[in-house]
């Protein structure tokens, strides 16, 4: 017998079955391609829905980061583990879908040691990469050859303390992807060095290229580390996929961001020009520090928006749960004008608020949707891992959070 | 007896059963709809989620998980919570949060005010000879790459230069102070101090000023960034600066970041202009002691001052330097 869930929302709507018109005809979007994709939600997933709600509050989140943040500091940075996990804890706990909330597992004192190890290492490093200037090429290139395990191993710490309806979730990716995900990064050094060496009167040259080639090369970044991140994530015995081609990635920048992104600095350029000859110069500083804020904040809301919802769009979990995202990127990129507004005016205490408000505004836009329920999602076999390893990656904290 | 309605995860399957919660005196049993009924023994559970969290979920002995509609049985039984930390019980009074905005606000006071410029000072002490001299070479290959061009001036007109900066430096007390010639290109005229002991001057400076002692009264001026060490300090406050801030929000995004520059632009300045009014107080008292007066500064800044174009102009928040006639008045009241 199939038993409801008390605490579930209604389904939103009866969702067709595969190949059967949707009888309101709302949802008849057009044929999926990557920029419609990220535009409008397509049609809904077979399976019953499941709502996303985030429960938390700016005051409640802004009250434990307050205090965690004075406590870090006045142990020097010891507190800091536990500040990680209550808020991990509280984010967590808010997060209910479909009744059921998200439970964080992770325990304070192995990150601890992990970031104490990470110091001793990173110490080591610096003490070799100084006292002994002829091993520097070594030490680099070892830096660089195990930059993408760390990665992974960070990715899996991060997830792997996550359970959702006593199932926890996991990762697990190849060292090549990482690795694909990893080295464009390295793009601009390189093109720095290459172009460090050229005649005189190259400096406008030497800014330019690197920076060219890192824009170029920032849509198939972006793609790797999606499909890193979401492609890699395990839910229990369920693995998850990633349809979304690098093609995709260039569609939706180069296509989709690229006009925004040049009327975001027309507007720019016209709006400091005009302050700069009109205003006196205290205004027209105010102006230009409000422009650069407010341009940022919309180009960034727009990218996220579309990627969001590309992803999400293209994810499927073990086979049987998908998402559908309703957040439209110009809503996005207003919350984050506001944020920017509200952080840089309160010096960045407001950041915990707004950051809920963020995530507020995102989780709302999701829908589950779950076909032939959850019987056949079973728990990986908890094999001994290297814990140690992960906690160490954790430490070392390589943020790849595009 | 009190009954209610939870979910219960076995974490065999992701699938949920739903049950009622009896709770006698003694223990906690779970009874299915159709009347199965499992024993949990009420020492075993563990409260998985933080404190007042929507819905609490616990832990069972066996692994098995329950999620409750609200916080009540854990009240009524007092459970325990599987992980304790501090924070989490403390951060629901208000009351503590605005006693840690105090503290974080004064800290935050006392870092800008008092542990940076003491600390960037300290810093530069113990910086080792090395370490400057790979410094003012970077600094001096930047300058030269992006704004300055090779000094069209004579030998003989660098090397009376030089000699005038060489009497500055030793009524000042100082030694070792390299002087280089440049093109100021679109810089025009204007002199720096590198950290390292370089003074360099534009040639756009030395046709304006000539050799006089208005040119002595900027060199002055320059020798006093050099005494003080203004930009090695300059660059270990904006490092620590960072670090500082860093620290205070981390776990921040890009636009964070961003919004982080303005405070940041006009501490800097703040900063700046505090090391230029140290440098302009030195250059006063070296002028003096070489027969020369501050008025003589005053009348450079007053001529670099004349030949400024006006698109240079910047917010008073902002500036590098205190403004000209700020100076001016300084000279003054210093004869």
């Amino acid at each position: 017998m199939k038993l409801r869930n008390p605490f579930d929302a209604p389904p939103i709507r009866a969702a067709p079955l595969p190949g059967q018109e949707d009888p309101t005809g709302e949802l008849q979007g057009p044929k999926p391609d990557p920029l419609s994709d990220s535009e409008r939600p397509p049609p809904a997933p077979a399976g019953q829905a499941y709502v996303v709600e985030f429960l938390g509050t700016g005051a409640e989140y802004s009250r434990l980061w307050l205090l965690n943040l004075l406590l870090t500091l006045v142990t020097i940075g010891l507190y800091s583990p536990w500040a990680k996990v209550s808020q991990r804890r509280y984010l967590a706990s808010r997060t209910v879908v479909g009744g059921v909330p998200f439970v964080y597992l992770g325990e304070p004192i192995p990150i601890l040691k992990g970031r104490l190890l990470a110091v001793v290492l990173l110490a080591i490093g610096w003490a070799i990469y100084s006292l002994a200037p002829q091993t520097q090429p070594f030490v680099i290139i070892l830096a660089i050859l195990v930059a993408p395990w760390f990665l992974l191993q960070t990715f899996a710490f991060d997830s792997r303390n996550f359970s959702w309806r006593g199932i926890r979730l996991g990762y697990a990716a190849r060292y090549r992807d990482a690795a694909a995900a990893v080295y464009p990064l390295l793009v601009w050094p390189i093109a720095d060095l290459a172009f460090r060496q050229g005649a005189e009167g190259t400096y406008d040259l030497e800014l330019l290229v690197p920076l060219l080639a890192y824009s170029l090369l920032w849509p198939w970044t972006v793609a790797a580390v999606t499909r890193l991140r979401l492609g890699g994530a395990r839910y229990g015995t369920a693995s998850a996929a990633l349809d979304a081609s690098t093609h995709d990635f260039y569609l939706l920048y180069f296509k989709g961001i690229g006009a925004t992104f040049f009327a975001l600095m027309a507007i720019g350029i016209i709006a400091v020009a005009f302050a700069d000859r009109l205003l006196e110069p205290d205004y027209a500083a105010l102006i230009r520090a409000v422009t650069l804020i407010g341009a940022t904040a919309i180009a960034l809301g727009y990218a996220r928006g579309r990627r969001f919802n590309l992803a999400l769009h293209r994810l499927v979990v073990g086979d049987r749960i998908r998402f559908r995202s309703t957040l439209e990127p110009r809503t996005l990129a207003r919350l984050y004008l506001r944020n920017a507004l509200w952080v840089t005016a309160t010096f960045g205490l407001a950041g915990p608020w707004r950051k809920i408000r963020t995530i507020e505004m995102r989780a709302r836009t999701i829908t589950v949707y779950v076909a032939d329920g959850f019987e056949t999602i079973r728990p990986l076999p908890s094999a001994p891992r290297s814990a140690s390893g992960e906690a160490l990656a954790e430490g070392l904290s390589i943020d790849l959070s595009l | 007896m009190n009954e209610l309605r939870a979910l219960l995860f076995e974490g065999s399957t992701a699938a949920a059963r739903s049950v009622s919660v009896v709770v006698d005196n003694q223990s906690v049993s779970l009874v299915e709809d159709g009347g199965a009924r499992i024993f949990v023994p009420r020492s075993g559970l563990l409260v998985l989620t933080p404190p007042s969290a929507p819905r609490p979920v616990l832990q069972a002995a066996g692994g098995e998980q329950l999620v409750l509609p609200s916080d009540e049985l854990i009240q009524r039984l007092k459970l325990r919570p599987a992980a304790v930390v501090w924070t989490e019980r403390a951060s629901r009074s208000n009351c503590a949060a605005l006693l840690a905005i105090a503290a974080l606000a004064c800290a935050l006071f006392a870092a800008l005010g008092w542990l940076l410029p003491r600390a960037s000072q300290l810093a530069v002490e113990y910086l080792p000879q090395s370490a400057e001299a790979r410094l003012r070479a970077d600094i001096l290959r930047i300058v030269d790459r992006g704004y300055l061009r090779p000094s069209a001036l004579s030998t003989d007109e660098k090397s009376r230069i030089r000699a005038r900066l060489k009497v500055l430096a030793e009524a000042g007390g100082l030694s070792g102070v390299r002087l280089e010639f440049r093109d100021g290109g679109a810089v025009g005229a204007n002199a720096l101090a590198v950290p390292g002991k370089v003074v360099v001057v534009t040639d756009q400076l030395v046709d304006l000023l000539g050799e006089s002692r208005q040119l002595d009264a900027v060199l002055a001026h320059e020798l006093g960034h050099v005494q003080h060490r203004h930009g090695l300090q300059a660059l270990m406050r904006r490092t620590g600066f960072t670090v500082v801030i860093a620290t205070l929000l981390h776990e921040q995004g890009l636009l964070e970041r961003v919004a982080r520059m303005a405070p940041q632009a006009l501490l800097q300045a703040g900063y700046s202009r505090e090391a230029e009014r140290e440098a302009d107080a030195f250059a006063f008292r070296l002028m003096r002691s070489i027969g020369g007066s501050p008025q003589d500064f005053a009348d450079a800044i007053a001529r670099l001052e004349k030949q400024r174009p006006d698109s240079t102009r910047t917010s008073s928040y902002l500036m590098s330097h205190p403004s000209s006639a700020e100076r001016m008045e300084a000279a003054g009241a210093a004869k």
